[in-house]
């Protein structure tokens, strides 16, 4: 059990999604986050992506990017893991474009767990072998279970 | 950033042009194929001929994966259309349409909403123009006077004058001279070179000054630097079009206002809606008309036909004849770069139309863009956000920035309060900066410098 486990579930795993902009992928990104959950507003989390994205990116490097944002209908932190078929330009600091993504959207009022919680995951993710074994993954469910079991 | 522009003419060109120049992956769209093949000629650009609002049309020009469309054909309801149909099928983010007709404007908060007609940000070319203009009237001696924070702050431009308290004397000694007024010298400009200015530079006669201070304080300024302190109140327009009409209704209240129209059924038009402006029937190249019209005594003389020859020639006229200032709108950007001392103030068009677009294509929180000496040099709003942990500017001295050569930041406005900048200002959280860039490839760096880290949370 790792923070994981508490953040995606194997439908909010994606593997290899399609699509050549960051606007893409965040339609996908946003619409995974309803799958199940009918209260979270498509809508708001896309624009709310959105909106940090262009404040400043946030990308991790080394092929990473996690981007999170505040959303009005979220009860609980969530994420959506995904993998994608081409990488991205992301704007990351060290110029490497992006094939593996983590999306967090947190409630409106969190105010010290969202920024606990964004650590963590970026810790897990600056881990060169729990990217690299994402990375060769052959499917949403052993994403899942890479990333959830990760120790 | 991935824009798909609809309409190839003359804004929509130059637009391709502008940012096309700036790294962005641009399509244009066009019924016109002859049209489209004259600007992929000349610009590295796609191109897609078919129908602007069609969903087909847009779905070859990308509009799956665009992070904007423009709409600036021909018609309204084309561009109103077109950004129906990129948010319903697309998501496109951001729509930007060019609307004139004064009709859809004057119901813009009921019409322009996400689930009505999804129309992010609406240009009006007349409106920009017509705006820039008053502002320039508003202030005499000004080549250019531009509004930043709701007009709370603004940025203006004046050559110096001989015979201007400020000539020959260091920048520090405005302060002595008007201890009351606080502004902030963000450019000179001597022989179409830029200077940046420190306090102990030396004020020449036609120095270009471009300087930054509350609204309220701007006309004080402009006397120290030129020595014009009377306001004009002689108008003259030649042509009644849009954008000379709508100009003629904004200052007729407050100034003495004529207006030279060509067209007797646009006269009578004229006289209708106009209540205070003279109309007048005849052509602004008559110089018998103009001397009628006691041209030696007209205070600015604005040329606004849809002809830039025209304009052109009847402004060189005008001001022969003795008027003390002439504006003139040119909308080649040939013509702009050929014309010298006969004209006061070239107006173009697109610049005034690119800037206003810009302030959503530059990355971070942007609220204003004004595109200066013809795209060159640029002066920007931005909302600055974070905290010292997560911004580079937030919380710190305006002297720690780090500012990228050839940048000043002019001022600061905290809500209602405009502060100019001094070294000791601490940056806060949701500060608008008002800055200068006198190159625009330093920009880039500007929005990098603005940026919130990666730990932010909106």
């Amino acid at each position: 059990m790792n923070i994981f486990s508490e953040l995606i579930t194997p439908e909010r795993t994606l593997f290899k999604i399609s699509g050549r902009s960051k606007k893409r992928i965040f339609e996908v990104l946003a619409s995974a986050f309803s799958l199940g959950v009918t209260e979270i507003s498509t809508k708001e989390v896309y624009e709310g992506l959105l909106e940090r994205e262009r404040l400043g990116s946030t990308g991790l490097g080394m092929g990473v990017a996690i981007p999170h944002c505040r959303v009005e209908s979220c009860i609980a932190p969530m994420g959506v893991l995904a993998s994608l078929d081409h990488e991205i330009d992301f704007d990351c600091s060290d110029g490497h474009p992006v094939n593996l993504l983590f999306a967090l959207i947190v409630p409106y009022d969190a105010h010290q767990d969202h920024l606990d919680i964004l650590s963590e995951v970026a810790k897990l993710f600056c881990q060169e072998n729990f990217c690299g074994d994402l990375r060769t993954a052959k499917s949403s469910l052993e994403m899942h279970l890479i990333s959830t079991n990760w120790k | 950033m991935k824009i798909i522009i609809l309409g190839a003419g003359q804004v929509g060109g130059s637009l391709a042009e502008r940012l096309t120049d700036e790294n962005n992956d641009i399509t244009v769209v066009d019924k016109d194929a002859d049209v489209l093949r004259n600007l992929q000629d000349h610009l590295d650009i796609n191109t897609v001929a078919g129908d602007s609002a069609h969903p087909e049309t847009l779905r070859q020009a990308g509009a799956d994966e665009a992070d904007m469309l423009i709409a600036v054909t021909n018609s309204d309801e084309i561009n109103m259309m077109a950004c129906q149909v990129a948010h319903s099928l697309f998501n496109t983010p951001t729509k930007i349409s060019r609307i004139r007709s004064q009709n859809y404007l004057s119901h813009k908060a009921d019409l322009f909403l996400d689930d009505h007609i999804p129309v992010d940000v609406i240009i009006g070319p007349e409106e920009l123009i017509t705006r820039n203009i008053g502002q320039l009237i508003a202030h005499p001696g000004s080549l250019q006077a531009l509004d930043f924070a709701n007009q709370r702050a603004q940025l203006v431009a004046v050559r110096v004058q001989p015979g201007a308290p400020i000539v020959g004397q260091a920048l520090k000694e405005i302060r002595a001279h008007m201890p009351k007024v606080d502004a902030r010298v963000a450019a000179i400009y001597r022989q179409d070179t830029p200077i940046i200015p420190v306090g102990t530079t030396i004020i020449e006669e036609g120095d270009e000054v471009f300087f930054i201070a509350a609204t309220a304080d701007i006309q004080a300024v402009v006397a120290e630097l030129t020595a014009v302190h009377d306001r004009y109140n002689r108008i003259l327009i030649a042509g009644g079009g849009n954008i000379g009409s709508t100009l003629a209704e904004s200052l007729e209240a407050r100034y003495n206002v004529k207006i030279i129209e060509k067209s007797h059924s646009r006269c009578k038009l004229l006289s209708e809606r106009l209540r205070e402006t003279i109309v007048l029937e005849g052509s602004a190249s008559d110089p018998q008309l103009l001397s009628e019209e006691g041209i030696e005594s007209i205070d600015v003389f604005c040329a606004l036909t849809d002809n830039d020859e025209s304009n052109i020639m009847m402004s060189m006229l005008a001001k022969r004849l003795g008027a003390r200032k002439v504006i003139t709108l040119i909308s080649n950007s040939t013509y702009a770069d050929l014309i010298g001392d006969e004209i006061d103030i070239p107006i173009s068009p697109q610049q005034i139309t690119i800037g206003s677009l810009l302030a959503h294509i530059r990355r971070g929180d942007v609220s204003v863009v004004h595109s200066l000496r013809r795209g060159v040099a640029e002066a920007m709003e931005l909302i600055a956000h974070g905290d010292k942990k997560s911004s580079r500017v937030v919380g710190r001295r305006l002297d720690e920035i780090g500012l990228p050569h050839g940048v000043t930041i002019g001022a600061v406005v905290r809500g209602k309060e405009v502060f100019i900048a001094h070294d000791h200002i601490i940056i806060e959280p949701d500060d608008h900066v008002i800055l200068f860039v006198t190159d625009k490839t330093h920009i880039p760096k500007v929005e990098k410098l603005f940026a919130v880290e990666f730990g932010f949370f909106s």
